[in-house]
């Protein structure tokens, strides 16, 4: 019994991580593998020896994407990157030498030609999501193709939605079994009922579509006013990519804003469910587990479209299957991931919003801070205290690592104009101490921060954090404290976050910018 | 005969009506200009930046379709929203859709307007006697700390460059703030600050020299009140402040100025 017990207790970390994802040297999946935690296993870099990093190769694609937002995967020693929704390259992880290059739209054997194209495009994209010889990847056109791995044939091609309604396709898919998974984004516009679709990577097939604003007759309808229809154009989209636990058989996604009208809720009261949430969905019967709505009727277009993180930790002493979500509205949130219990939520940054987040899971919300026509002064500002861009997390500090935005803005019920006068925004680096939500260290960026930080965090078993900023410079940070350890200047917008991956023994760094691919490792003599 | 009289007359219609539907009727009038601010910052400047110089939409100074395309189809653009990039319809009554049409035009196109009145030649003697020249560039010469003014009047509004010497604190453009750059040797360095980041900084010193610094000698920068004279407008009698506003109105040579500092977008 005892045995059993220990074997137990051994057995529950590797169930959180699908065996899928084991090879340290791989990077298979957005944020690495099925869990967001954004942690590379590989140590060949580490604390002491990260000053001599070096770059390796850098690939400049060619041709000028709108914004490459993308990670890269790699496995057994080929880089699979996308460039926008229209293009993507498969590249020797060594040295950066192209083996394929893909333009989509490409000759569609396998379905009807993509639709006109032109203002619909949503040409940015944050890269593939990879099962067997089967890559996945979100294009301009709403739609979602299946490339062969091996020489970038176009396999199958589906279209969500009509981008003519403003739908579009930008996050990475996310593979689950035999399912691979993609949300839609438009939310903004006042015409998207968001949903999170599934299809069999063999064939296209769509297996399962959950809408994210339910309909006349589903539970949560009653969060929306019964005669005018304002839940049709809900909002609530799915534009990041979600987590898995195999274990629980349960996927987590994350929604944006409410709609019509992100910032003039009189249409839409009630809590409009369920958007700025975090939803949990039986993995193959899109079922709805349970949901925890971040920001209970939105009207500052706090999306909640940032990574649901699945740990498994000590709470309070006790080992718990845990959710970590580092929210727009500044707060940091822990989640009982098996039910949705509300543990903790601590600001990270700066808020005007909310007095706390009571035990019951909802927010405090202080009166007169909704938008005004004359421009309601809130932190923060519409950009959030974070946003999409990856975290990280590392299992032996216990640390959780954003980047995120000190800074506040005007609310109008037709839209927000940012501050860069009163206060003057500021960005950094901040790594949260799970257990108390309290920030332990803080990077600053220097120079000027009016414009938004895209770029994310990658933690290494050596101990590192991975962080770009918005100028360009990659930088490497201690993960204990926040100190400086090494920094590259790429020369190119950065919108990205690193990714870490392992070829013939030699650990590399990427980080995709505006128009290249750069990757750097130890020199040779080093190792 | 009669039916080709007729396709003329038609024709001719058709474009008096193209012609007026072209332009703005708002044009040229204060008051929506005004108006059309107040929309604009509410609407608009989240995305295109407060100045118009883009944030995380496109700069409107670079924009096809603000730069040269017909009022009507900037306006058309304006009410129905770019589907599919993130820009959402302007809803409202036309009227203040072209308000926020003219007021963009008056900070985006810039040279556009009727000349400023007054005595471009009495002007440039004002300018020389203020003192410009140390930091401007007018006519082939002048200093480098401030921005080249060689085409000025095709850059900024004429209203943008009154604010520039009435108020000149309001507004310093990215690349022009004045720091005093503190040593680890114990000098100190004053200029105009073109980048910076959490490894290096690069400014103009006093001296027009170009000066590069990392982190680790820098113990301080300090902002310094902005270099332009404060109160020049105060000290100009009207019709001085009117010539010299007239002198850099005719400040329209098309040679390039360069875009210094900040690859921070």
């Amino acid at each position: 019994m005892r045995l059993l017990a220990v074997l137990c207790a051994l057995s529950a970390p590797a169930q959180l991580i699908d065996p899928v994802f084991a090879n340290p040297a791989d990077w298979l999946s957005h944020d690495r593998d099925n869990t967001g935690q954004r942690y590379s296993p590989l140590r060949q870099i580490d604390t002491a020896n990260v000053k001599r990093l070096a770059a390796a190769w850098a690939f400049q694609t060619p041709r000028l994407p709108a914004r490459s937002e993308t990670t890269p995967l790699v496995r057994a020693g080929i880089m699979y990157v996308t460039v926008g929704g229209e293009e993507a390259h498969a590249l020797d992880a060594r040295t950066g030498r192209v083996i394929w290059s893909f333009q989509y739209p490409a000759e569609t054997p396998a379905g009807p030609p993509p639709p006109t194209r032109g203002l619909r495009r949503t040409n940015w994209n944050r890269g593939f999501a990879l099962s067997g010889n089967r890559l996945f990847m979100a294009t301009s056109d709403c739609s979602l193709i299946a490339l062969d791995a091996r020489n970038g044939s176009l396999l199958w091609r589906v279209q969500l939605a009509d981008p003519g309604l403003s739908y579009g396709t930008t996050a990475a898919p996310l593979v689950v079994k035999n399912l691979v998974l993609l949300g839609v984004r438009g939310g903004d516009t006042g015409t998207v009922r968001g949903f999170l679709d599934a299809y069999d990577v063999e064939t296209g097939k769509r297996a399962w579509r959950f809408d994210t604003v339910p309909g006349p007759g589903e539970r949560g309808h009653e969060t929306w006013p019964s005669q005018n229809g304002s839940w049709k154009a809900g909002g609530g989209a799915t534009w990041t990519t979600g987590t898995y636990d195999p274990a629980l058989g349960l996927i987590y996604w994350t929604t944006g804003n409410p709609g019509p009208d992100d910032y003039d809720g009189s249409n839409r009261a009630g809590d409009n469910l369920y958007s700025c949430s975090v939803i949990a969905l039986e993995a193959s019967t899109a079922k709805l587990q349970w949901h925890y709505q971040f920001t209970p009727h939105d009207v500052n277009d706090w999306d909640a479209n940032e990574v649901p993180m699945l740990v498994d930790s000590k709470w309070q002493g006790i080992p718990r299957k845990l959710l970590l979500h580092a929210n727009r509205n500044a707060f940091f949130y822990v989640l009982d991931r098996t039910n949705g219990e509300f543990l903790l939520g601590e600001p990270f940054a700066q808020q005007t919003w909310a007095r706390r987040i009571l035990p019951n899971g909802r927010p405090d919300r202080l009166p007169g801070t909704t938008p005004t026509t004359k421009g309601n002064y809130v932190c923060p500002d519409v950009h959030g205290g974070t946003n999409w861009q990856s975290p990280s997390w590392n299992p032996v500090t216990g640390l959780f690592y954003l980047v995120a935005r000190d800074a506040c803005g005007y609310f109008y019920p037709t839209g927000f104009s940012n501050d860069h006068e009163k206060i003057e925004p500021k960005q950094s680096v901040k790594a949260i101490d799970i257990r108390t939500g309290k920030v332990r260290w803080e990077y600053p960026f220097l120079g000027n921060q009016e414009l938004v930080a895209h770029a994310g965090t990658l933690s290494t078993a050596g101990g590192l954090v991975f962080v770009a900023g918005r100028d360009g410079q990659l930088i490497a940070l201690d993960g204990r404290d926040g100190k400086y350890l090494w920094n590259f200047n790429t020369g190119g917008t950065i919108r990205a976050s690193p990714m870490s991956y392992s070829v013939d023994g030699r650990q590399y760094i990427a980080i995709c910018t505006k128009t290249a691919v750069f990757a750097f490792a130890l020199p040779a003599f080093d190792r | 005969m009669r039916a080709r009289v007729w396709a003329g007359v038609f024709f001719c219609a058709l474009l008096a009506a193209q012609g007026r539907r072209g332009a703005n009727p708002l044009a040229a009038d204060r008051e929506p200009i005004a108006s059309g601010a107040t929309t604009y910052a509410a609407r608009c400047a989240g995305c295109h930046g407060r100045d118009g110089k883009g944030g995380e939409a496109p700069s409107l100074h670079k924009s096809r379709i603000v730069m040269l395309s017909p009022d009507q189809r900037f306006f058309d653009v304006l009410k129905e929203g770019v589907p599919g990039v993130g820009m959402p319809p302007l809803t409202g009554p036309d009227a203040a859709i072209w308000e926020v049409v003219a007021y963009v035009q008056s900070i985006a196109k810039a040279g556009m307007g009727l000349p400023v009145p007054g005595d471009p030649h009495a002007g440039r003697a004002v300018f020389q006697e203020a003192g410009c020249l140390r930091c401007h560039i007018v006519e082939g010469r002048g200093g480098v700390l401030g921005p080249d003014l060689t085409g000025i009047a095709l850059q900024s509004s004429s209203a943008a460059i009154r604010e520039s010497i009435a108020d000149p604190a309001a507004r310093v453009s990215p690349g022009y703030r004045a720091v005093t750059v503190a040593l680890a040797d114990g000098r100190s360095v004053e200029g105009i600050l073109k980048n910076e980041d959490n490894f290096s900084i690069q400014l103009i010193g006093m001296d027009g020299e170009p000066h590069a610094f990392s982190r680790a000698e820098v113990t301080a920068v300090k902002s310094r009140p902005s270099l332009m004279p404060l109160g020049l407008a105060s000290r100009l009698s009207p019709e001085q402040f009117q010539n010299l506003l007239a002198f850099l109105d005719r400040q329209r040579a098309a040679t390039a100025r360069s875009e210094i500092g900040f690859q921070n977008y």
